[in-house]
């Protein structure tokens, strides 16, 4: 016998004894990451006046009418082409391209900070620097405390009054864009958008918004998270600089000038808007206006694409019956059979279904004659959605689930003044005019549009799947375990929720897929 | 991640499977092999090799628990890299390690205990079932994850000259119960 034997042996002792000693040791972390995909768009203005012909509501545009204002040109001004079919050249992405026009300044083109690429080969030494870059971007449990009253309120708020339509949200976009809001307001207004953010102060804020920035954002190669924020400014005014400078070094926010109400500037802002989310939210955008005595505009917008870690077999797509509200629809229905986790609550039923590189969809089916809006006075519901641990209500068990989902597309914009009201900023959208003196000096503005659009589409694939293809093999034989079945058929209205890095990107309700 | 659920991902021969291994168990894979190989870059490829073992594995491997699964294949990685090296490299925490357990060898040198590593882990298992808590965690956290004595001196509030004392007198019963069952 040789002392290497003795080595192989020590390798060789029973799971139990080296889990035990493990576990009283630091506990690897736990991390429930998720990505879906799609994207959304947030615009806070303050001014006298902005976007008129707008009014606040909600208006679901898969119901068809669209915006009520519509009916307007396509700006003809350099920067916007009429077709809006040319990619488009306005900096807010990580490479800033040319500047505008000659009505338009480019004063600032985000710079973002640099990314490892995702490697191309699996098992490569680059692996893990990437991996261990990612797991440094990671929220803490503090931060994500610190965060989640504020997704749940916002979720709530937001999906509350959805009617019998759909509704989406995108959570972490309405944070950033008010956590910029919130660097240009001064005294009291500054301090409720503080605390309707969950922050003790600006600073802290700061830190937070910047650490939410960089969990979420990926553009990396493996899927797609993309975060762009902008500044549309008044030609002739003299900002408040310091947070011009804040904005641009913290929050990557690229800025523009020009003349407010010009077709030009409308319709560069529009540009810029479509660029970064991916053309998803064209219709929507069209209403966005920036009215002659706007003062000053904050853009945000979000976009994401990532497919299924295991897709749905295009062959067994197959139309079947929803139940909305309004009356039976046919749609198509995906199905999948797989083993997996769920939590029974008692009014609903919840699973979770993987993004490919991390991030994931959680899909909350209320029990029959439970509307989705009910579910929201439920703490573990909101919750869920707002991308805590899958535990939180109930250990889930595991199940042999039978899964049947509508693929659905659905979109949602809103003036969304009304919900963040409830979250407790009132001054800032007093049209006397409030404090925003870091920006604005002696001159009281207020917002007069809040505007929020969303669109979430899921298919076979994964979810916005169109120019990012993974494949991605389907389970395969599994050892036989045995395990309770689950049916799980979405023919009736129910929640969603996108999750990357525990926090809710997207999240909705689909009562017409 | 769940561990079952990071099976799973094995299984259905998604590469996330590795991200996910990466992000609960990278560092404690990267812990075992460089308190054995002692130099970062060799941990770091030990890790590597640890991953592509697993992926290699399972399936039809099913892991009962994946954090033992994932520690044995870095241990072994670890232990064939020494092996392959040694002319060229000091991989000190390996050589230290066998230093050590060499203290656990029968000293009758007629005894021949034919034990395969497996069913010498029995025995091994067996053994550390029958001492007090304590002393068997000291064992499996010096001579399987491979903390040094300093660090189990920090976790336990002793001295590091009571640890050792401990850990000799570990290995010191252990070789007798070697030699009980070589007999």
């Amino acid at each position: 016998m040789k002392k290497e034997d003795i080595f192989h042996g020590v390798t060789n002792i029973r799971d139990d004894l080296i889990d035990e000693a493990a576990k009283k040791r630091k506990r690897p972390g736990i991390w429930r990451g998720a990505v879906a995909a799609v994207l959304a768009l947030t615009i806070a203005v303050g001014g006298a006046a902005l976007w008129r012909g707008r009014t606040p509501g909600l208006n679901d545009v898969n119901e068809g009418p669209g915006n009520p204002a519509g009916g307007e040109e396509p700006g003809k001004l350099p920067g916007g082409p009429a077709g809006g079919e040319e990619p488009g050249e306005l900096p807010g992405g990580p490479d800033p391209g040319a500047s505008g026009t000659a009505q338009i300044r480019t004063l600032a083109a985000a710079q973002y900070p640099e990314r490892i690429p995702y490697p191309t080969e699996e098992f490569s030494d680059d692996y893990d620097r990437w991996s261990a870059a990612r797991r440094e971007r990671r929220l803490t449990e503090e931060e994500r405390e610190a965060l989640s009253g504020f997704n749940a309120a916002a979720i709530r708020a937001l999906l509350e009054d959805s009617g019998d339509g759909n509704a989406v949200c995108s959570p972490a976009n309405i944070y950033l864009a008010f956590a910029m809001l919130a660097e240009t307001a001064g005294g009291e207004n500054r301090q409720q958008i503080l605390s309707a953010l969950g922050a003790e102060s600006v600073e802290e804020l700061r830190a937070r918004a910047g650490r939410l920035w960089n969990a979420l954002y990926n553009d990396d190669g493996s899927y797609t998270l993309k975060l762009a924020n902008s500044l549309w400014l008044r030609d002739g005014v003299e900002y408040g600089q310091e947070p011009l400078d804040i904005l641009a070094r913290d929050y990557y926010a690229s800025s523009f000038s020009g003349a407010m109400g010009s077709e030009a500037l409308n319709d560069a802002l529009r540009q810029w808007l479509n660029e970064n989310t991916g053309d998803l939210l064209r219709e929507q955008a069209e209403g966005v206006e920036l009215g002659e005595d706007a003062y000053l505009a904050l853009a945000s917008t979000v976009y994401f694409a990532d497919t299924w870690a295991g897709e749905f077999s295009k062959k067994q797509t197959a139309p079947q019956t929803f139940h909305a509200p309004s009356g039976d629809l046919e749609r198509d229905f995906m199905h999948k059979t797989f083993e997996d986790g769920a939590v029974l609550g008692e009014r609903f039923t919840a699973i979770e279904l993987s993004f490919k590189t991390g991030g994931s969809m959680r899909l909350i089916l209320p029990k029959e004659g439970v509307a989705p809006e009910e579910l929201l006075d439920d703490p573990a519901v909101l919750a869920l959605l707002a991308g805590e641990s899958f535990g939180v209500y109930a250990a889930p068990e595991t199940f042999d689930i039978t899964l049947s989902l509508p693929k659905f597309d659905v979109s949602f914009d809103a003036d969304i003044r009304e919900a963040m009201t409830a979250l407790g900023v009132t001054y800032a959208f007093d049209p006397g005019g409030t404090d925003f003196s870091p920006i604005a000096g002696d001159l009281p503005l207020y917002v007069s549009d809040a505007l929020h659009a969303a669109r979430v589409k899921i298919d076979e694939e994964g979810c916005e799947a169109a120019a990012y293809t993974v494949l991605i093999t389907t389970p395969g034989a599994v050892m036989p375990v045995d395990h309770e079945d689950l049916e799980l058929t979405f023919d009736r209205p129910f929640l969603f929720s996108v999750i990357s890095n525990t926090q809710p990107v997207f999240t909705g309700i689909v009562s017409r897929p | 991640m769940e561990d079952r659920n990071i099976i799973e991902l094995y299984f259905g021969r998604s590469e996330r499977a590795l991200e996910e291994t990466g992000k609960k168990y990278g560092k404690y894979c990267h812990g075992i092999a460089l308190r054995l190989l002692g130099i970062r870059e060799d941990a770091e490829e030990c890790v590597n090799d640890t991953y592509l073992a697993a992926w290699d594995a399972i399936p039809p491997e099913r892991p009962a628990s994946l954090r033992a699964f994932l520690g044995r294949l870095t241990r072994n990685l670890a232990i064939s890299r020494w092996r392959k090296n040694r002319a060229s490299r000091r991989y000190a925490g390996v050589e230290a390690q066998l230093e050590e357990l060499s203290e656990c060898l029968p000293s009758n040198e007629n005894i021949e205990l034919e034990l395969e590593g497996r069913e010498l882990g029995e025995v091994i298992s067996r053994w550390l079932d029958g001492l007090p808590i304590r002393d068997r965690r000291l064992f499996v956290l010096r001579h399987f994850y491979g903390l040094g004595v300093e660090e189990l001196a920090r976790e336990s509030g002793e001295k590091p000259n009571t640890v050792s004392q401990r850990l000799r007198r570990l290995r010191a019963d252990l070789r007798v119960l070697l030699e009980q069952e070589g007999v």
